[in-house]
């Protein structure tokens, strides 16, 4: 993916500074000059638009827009991919399973998951039946 | 010279330049290289290389970079076909192995589903030690990375991981993961794409480097150590490429839990209402109406 230049952050933030609220239009505003002047400013913009999420949303859409997805992702590590997602260490707590039952017995097996196959009674090789259906 | 060349080379290699420099593809030749030529060998041909004129010395060092930028683009070509051997769907006579190594795949995972609902009926009765706690826990984090049906099952890890997932997409919702992926992709928000892609890209270059161990066989027909360590190789590989297998198939199975309903309005056909067997059926219809045209 494409990651967008400097000069099109600079133009985004020129674009949104109407929008930009009161509290950080000064410093954006400083910061914009500071890039025309040929300083490089634009993880500077990044991370001040990161004080309003309101004002960091509309940033990262124009970005998108603009044709790129570097927003925030890219800013901590230049040149580095986009922390991603990554799974939880702790297990997942066990909710209920599926029972089911012999319908001649009481031998009853748990299953995990919707798709498998409840097997058959070992006593009496009849299919296991959801729980729910035995005594109807 | 020639340290100048290196150094001037390697001041500006960032990316996929020191990746392809010093990747699996380097590994390759520089480990075949050694194990063909020996150590004695490889330092006399440095040593020849060495006294060659200077435009020689980038010449070979030229041709050097670019067979190991070819052959890793190579590489990097045949990941879909590698991922697919990593998953299990083997060529004849591979195929043979099949049968052998899924039955002891079944074999561990019905030990494994009977102890878990030995537990879980116990849970119901009285509460659980901590140790049966944790093996409850355990049991259920490793049952994840199998089919529900155990007829689905494959003959490795990341074979059984990645049909996991889509076999579970099928028994949950009656919609064909492989089938309806590309619609899919195009219907989600392009955060999760990214999150989606990059997790494909990490489970591709583990792949690419089982791939690379897989080749390494060749060097075998030179020196037969080469058999153990590309066993070695692409046995590590594998174990490595679980977990990213691992987060693409959590990935992908969250991306149908949460934004299948875009393929059913894209496609305008009526949003299933209700869960269970009514939405399997619903989902039933939008995969043949893909697959055949026809609802």
């Amino acid at each position: 993916m494409p990651d967008l230049s400097p000069e099109t952050i600079y133009r985004v933030f020129r674009d949104l500074l109407d929008e930009a609220p009161a509290s950080l239009r000064p410093e954006i505003e400083a910061l914009l000059a500071r890039a025309e002047a040929g300083e490089k400013t634009d993880n500077q913009l990044l991370r001040l638009a990161r004080r309003d999420p309101d004002f960091l949303q509309r940033v990262n859409a124009r970005l998108e827009m603009v044709g790129g997805t570097r927003g925030f992702s890219g800013l901590d590590a230049p040149g580095s991919p986009p922390p991603g997602f990554s799974d939880l260490p702790g297990p997942p707590s066990p909710t209920p399973g599926l029972t089911y039952v012999c319908p001649q017995c009481d031998y009853t097996r748990v299953l995990r998951e919707v798709g498998e196959e409840p097997g058959e009674c070992p006593t009496h090789h009849v299919a296991l039946i959801p729980q729910a259906q035995k005594g109807r | 010279m020639l340290t100048d060349f290196l150094t001037e080379l390697t001041k500006d290699l960032r990316g996929k330049w020191l990746e392809r420099l010093f990747g699996p593809a380097f590994l390759f030749w520089a480990g075949g290289l050694l194990l063909v030529v020996g150590p004695q060998g490889l330092a006399a041909w440095w040593e020849q290389l060495l006294t060659l004129p200077a435009l020689a010395q980038v010449g070979w060092l030229v041709a050097a970079l670019l067979v190991l930028n070819a052959s890793a683009a190579v590489m990097g070509r045949l990941r879909l076909p590698l991922l697919r051997l990593l998953e299990g769907y083997w060529p004849w006579p591979l195929r043979l192995l099949e049968a052998p190594l899924i039955a002891l795949v079944r074999c561990r995972v019905q030990c494994q589903r009977e102890r878990w609902s030995a537990l879980m009926q116990k849970r119901e009765s009285q509460p659980l030690t901590p140790a049966e706690r944790m093996e409850l826990a355990r049991l259920e984090q490793s049952l994840l990375d199998f089919p529900p049906d155990l007829a689905d099952l494959r003959p490795t890890a990341v074979g059984n991981i990645l049909r996991a997932m889509e076999r579970r997409v099928v028994h949950r919702y009656g919609l064909d993961p492989v089938l309806l992926w590309p619609r899919l992709w195009l219907l989600l928000p392009q955060d999760a794409r990214q999150e989606i892609a990059a997790a494909r890209e990490s489970l591709d270059r583990l792949a690419e480097a089982w791939g690379w161990g897989l080749c390494f066989l060749v060097w075998a027909f030179w020196q037969p150590w080469a058999v153990p360590i590309a066993l070695l190789w692409m046995l590590l590989a594998a174990w490595l490429a679980r977990s990213p297998a691992r987060t693409f198939a959590v990935l992908v199975q969250s991306a149908f839990d949460l934004y299948r309903w875009r393929l059913y309005e894209a496609l305008h056909f009526p949003v299933p209402e209700e869960k269970g067997d009514a939405e399997r059926a619903a989902g039933q219809s939008l995969t043949r109406y893909i697959q055949r045209g026809a609802p």
